[in-house]
């Protein structure tokens, strides 16, 4: 999966002496130790593997990243030039490339970046059953029910959605689901083995109001899944999906249900619009389950 | 004897056709790689594919086997991720010096630039290709044919003097 945009030595040293299983990201800042995170833990990458010891570190050059970045887009930046814009390139197996350098504006917008000086290689999981412990509580007799999974970044929540559209077509919810994938993350590319179930038809790299429009006008969605809500913007589209008559799961930045409730854009979100909020975070590792909350923001507890 | 003269006279001529094959093939590289970069361009702009997929569209369509080779070696080195290097040229044995640095220079900045930058950085390019192009053409128009009718004005020649 990594050997396309690493350099020989350092794809070897992950590929052989690290379980990528495991492996959650990658930093490469220019001049610094590289830095692996391992089941949310970070380590220095060194030749042996992993290491504490930052002497023994392997450390980045500005040339290493130029050279990922460049094999990420196929040597085609104008091709990826739109993401590169909006901070990342998502390869077509999914794996996510988020890039910081220079930022060149124009009228207030951002033209492209150049000079990458620091890349955050996010690498994808399948957690199969990871949903399992709510979904009886977004899918019940009632039907499905408008949900929100909510942790603090890298804790898990794309991870979530992912199991839960494979939850849902191995449950038999024969349902059509559009998933308004952003940055290509939720089912990766065209060369992704993420399973996301029989049922979902996927648009990628468009913004959330193009996404919700088109699926909402041709294919006839039961439910729309996205990834990351965080301004008034996204709480229209929700909105608009709900005057639909559409069903909609996604997933927001917050520590706690209290920090999410003080965010603008759930201000602006109908009284009770989630029936129910999923709480993950990095406790026992990313992906923990802290509980499901119902509308009225009461956990609900399981016997 | 008349078997001979014939034989000796095709074969100062194929020499002669060998040698204008030269001019020829130049006129047909540069032809075809006038029409690469306009294609190249365009597909840049609009449907920003990746460039090895542009490339392998345009080598479909190109007329210089030259081009073709030089195309497909880029391909292989673009899908195996490697840097664009001066290897690119092995089969491609038509190009001056001067030409083959302007070429690896124009062909190892492409897809490093936003839509914007590489369309301008192909239309700078596309000039000087252009001259060499009027070059190509007016050297074939001059040497072509010259060696082909002096091929065939040594053959008999040497045929003359054989008799």
């Amino acid at each position: 999966m990594l050997q396309e945009i690493l350099s020989e030595p350092l794809a070897n040293i992950i590929n052989y002496k690290i379980a990528i299983s495991n492996l959650s990201e990658i930093r490469l800042r220019t001049n610094k130790p590289i830095i692996v995170y391992i089941k949310g833990q970070p380590y220095y990458l060194c030749d042996k593997g992993l290491c504490c010891d930052i002497n023994n570190a392997i450390f980045c050059t500005q040339d290493m990243i130029s050279d990922i970045v460049y094999k990420a887009s196929d040597y085609s930046i104008y091709s990826v030039n739109e993401q590169i814009r909006n901070g990342f390139i998502t390869m077509s197996n999914g794996v996510r490339i988020g890039l910081c350098g220079n930022v060149v504006e124009e009228n207030g917008q951002v033209k492209t970046i150049t000079n990458w000086t620091s890349i955050n290689i996010r690498i994808p999981h399948q957690i199969k059953n990871m949903s399992l412990c709510a979904f009886d509580d977004i899918v019940d007799e009632t039907g499905l029910k408008n949900a929100l999974i909510v942790s603090p970044p890298g804790a898990g929540k794309t991870t979530f959605l992912r199991d839960f559209l494979y939850q849902l077509s191995e449950h038999n919810y024969c349902l059509n689901i559009s998933v308004v994938d952003e940055r290509g993350e939720i089912a990766g590319g065209t060369d992704s083995k993420l399973d996301i179930g029989n049922f979902c038809d996927v648009i990628s790299f468009c913004s959330k109001k193009v996404g919700f429009m088109q699926c909402i006008r041709s294919m006839n969605p039961g439910l729309i899944i996205t990834d990351e809500i965080g301004n008034k913007d996204d709480a229209e589209c929700l909105i608009d999906a709900m005057n639909c008559g559409v069903k909609v799961m996604a997933t927001a930045h917050a520590s706690s249900i209290e920090e999410l409730r003080r965010k603008e854009f759930f201000k602006n979100l109908p009284p009770e619009y989630f029936q129910r909020y999923v709480l993950l975070s990095k406790r026992e590792g990313p992906g923990t389950y802290e509980g499901t909350y119902n509308e009225k923001f009461s956990k609900i507890v399981k016997w | 004897m008349i078997i001979l003269i014939v034989i000796i006279i095709v074969c100062f001529s194929l020499i002669g056709y060998k040698f204008s094959s030269y001019y020829i093939n130049r006129k047909k590289f540069f032809s075809a790689l006038v029409l690469l970069l306009s294609n190249l361009e365009t597909d840049v702009v609009f449907s920003r594919d990746k460039l090895s997929n542009i490339l392998k569209k345009n080598i479909e369509i190109c007329a210089s086997k030259d081009l073709c080779a030089l195309c497909q070696n880029i391909i292989l080195t673009l899908e195996s991720k490697q840097m664009i290097t001066e290897k690119i040229f092995y089969d491609v044995k038509i190009l001056k010096p001067d030409e083959q640095k302007l070429l690896y220079k124009f062909f190892s900045s492409l897809g490093r630039y936003d839509v914007a930058a590489q369309s301008k950085e192909i239309k700078t390019y596309q000039a000087t290709i252009d001259g060499y192009n009027i070059q190509a053409k007016e050297e074939c128009k001059k040497y072509s044919g010259l060696f082909i009718k002096l091929g065939i004005i040594v053959g008999i020649l040497v045929c003359l003097l054989i008799i």
